[in-house]
């Protein structure tokens, strides 16, 4: 009983810093003028979460922090790209640290995932705007998720030992 | 940093450079130019770009709209009333391809060589 309330105020914590970080990343400006293109602090939690929760964890996480943030910092069709991308990064780093665990470090599975999450909002956005066109701009934002995603990777992993060492790992 | 690590990061760069050059391959700067207006998926205008053209298209109504300018050959969204005001950034269009997108209102302006029904 004990380790599950732990992990529920773990949870509810990575849930709370996940939309903190989302609000903080709306603070810095960084716009390149490319649609979907930003920093990704909030794949820090998504990458935290699946070293230390199982997978329905994870889900609940990234539910729960993409639609909070887009209603309280967002617009209806701001939900809609961000879970989509935000379920698709989930699924393909979770299934890479499931069956390929040794291959890759987490940084390289952060640039993945988030290569991932700008394919799934571009394909929200082409069926949105009926247009598939908008694939246009997944180059570009592939060379963005090059040094975004070693950003994340490198956070991650210097936070994990921490969190690990007091405790927080429920895998 | 592992080895395929490297490896992943190179093929990455490798794939988005490689299509960006076929990208601006496939580009005919000769070909004749439109610029097509289309807001929630419906067709709003198509507007011939010659160097000459000098537009100025409102799209939308009094509570949200997207103004856009055809000057000197080039197509630019000058002025949006959206949150993020990435279509406002987006640098001018003028090659066949580019694109300008307004995701909020949903509007998207691009650059086709093909002629397109109204």
């Amino acid at each position: 009983m004990k380790s599950n309330t732990k992990k529920l105020v773990f949870l509810s914590l990575l849930v709370a810093q996940a939309m903190v970080l989302s609000w903080l990343e709306s603070m810095i400006p960084f716009t390149p003028g490319i649609p979907g293109a930003k920093l990704g602090l909030a794949n820090i939690v998504t990458l935290i979460a699946l070293s230390t929760l199982d997978f329905k964890s994870c889900l609940t996480i990234v539910l729960m922090r993409t639609t909070l943030t887009s209603f309280l910092f967002g617009t209806v069709s701001s939900l809609l790209y961000s879970l989509s991308g935000g379920l698709l990064s989930l699924v393909v780093m979770a299934l890479i640290l499931k069956f390929l665990p040794k291959s890759f470090s987490l940084m390289a599975v952060s640039i993945i995932g988030a290569i991932a999450h700008n394919l799934g909002q571009l394909l929200m956005a082409a069926l949105v705007i009926e247009n598939i066109n908008i694939l246009y701009y997944l180059p570009f934002l592939m060379l963005l998720a090059i040094p975004t995603g070693l950003f994340v990777g490198i956070v991650t992993r210097y936070l994990l030992p921490y969190l690990k060492r007091f405790g927080f790992q429920f895998q | 940093m592992k080895k395929n690590d490297l490896i992943l990061i190179f093929l990455v760069a490798a794939i988005a450079v490689g299509a960006l050059i076929w990208m601006q391959a496939s580009k005919e700067p000769e070909a004749d130019r439109w610029a097509v207006i289309e807001s929630y998926g419906e067709l709003v205008e198509v507007i011939p770009i010659t160097e000459s053209t000098e537009r100025e298209i409102r799209i939308g109504d009094e509570a949200v709209y997207n103004l856009v300018i055809i000057s000197q050959g080039e197509v630019n969204m000058i002025e949006s009333d959206c949150p993020d005001q990435i279509c406002v950034e987006t640098k001018s269009a003028s090659e066949i391809g580019d694109m300008i997108v307004c995701l909020p209102h949903q509007v998207i302006v691009y650059i086709t060589d093909q002629p397109v029904e109204e």
